[in-house]
């Protein structure tokens, strides 16, 4: 549980590109915490499979162009 | 740091500050009848209140400090981090009560079943804050 998720993602990038829309709207859209956002963007949590959607449903990409397995 | 993050830290700090106190009174009065302390209510009605009371200014304090995530929800991470330290902190409470059951099976004292099961408790309490906290800072 404590070890950090081997999933890498893109939304701080894409947020900033989104505008510069911040944490909070961000969350907002989604339905989390603004600490949450900080927890997926520093890569210390993994979003359930509706959030990740959820994410790259906001930005207008696919899934795979928000997170990545780490290595691939 | 969330709401139920901050909330952790004051509810470990309030049961570790009270806990230790209710300890060290029972341990005092243990020594001086020479055996285990009976469970005494104005003691244990001190600790609750005392626990409620600093329950309450503290979230006060903290809800204060940042008003929107105080009304906030809990979100799918806070769920997760929330159950995963309160399933750990069962495993706790449930061997402290075991220790107790078998300990009144061999000596009999249920004076010391109580304390035992009232210690266990207070450990399990800490537990799930502590982890609540470590889950928060660590990821998962």
């Amino acid at each position: 549980m404590a070890k950090t998720p081997p999933i890498t993602n893109r939304v701080k990038e894409l947020r900033e590109a989104h505008d510069n829309m911040s944490q909070s709207a961000l969350a907002k859209e989604i339905g989390v915490t603004r600490q949450t956002v900080i927890a997926i963007e520093q890569g210390r949590y993994s979003p359930s499979l509706e959030s990740a959607f959820r994410i790259s449903r906001v930005f207008g990409v696919g899934l795979e162009d928000v997170f990545g397995w780490e290595g691939d | 740091m969330t709401f139920h993050e901050k909330s952790a830290w004051v509810m470990a700090i309030l049961l570790i500050v009270i806990g230790s106190w209710y300890t060290h009174t029972v341990w005092q009065m243990s020594l001086a009848i020479g055996e285990t302390a009976p469970p005494l209510l104005p003691l244990i009605a001190v600790a609750t209140a005392a626990l409620i009371a600093g329950a309450i200014v503290g979230h006060i304090i903290v809800a204060i400090s940042n008003p929107d995530e105080a009304e906030g929800e809990t979100d799918e991470r806070d769920k997760k981090v929330l159950t995963r330290a309160g399933n750990i902190s069962g495993y706790v409470l449930g061997f402290g009560c075991f220790a107790a059951l078998w300990h009144y099976f061999w000596d009999a004292d249920g004076n010391l079943m109580f304390h035992i099961i009232v210690g266990s408790l207070l450990i399990a309490q800490i537990a799930e804050y502590v982890l609540t906290i470590y889950f928060y800072r660590r990821g998962h």
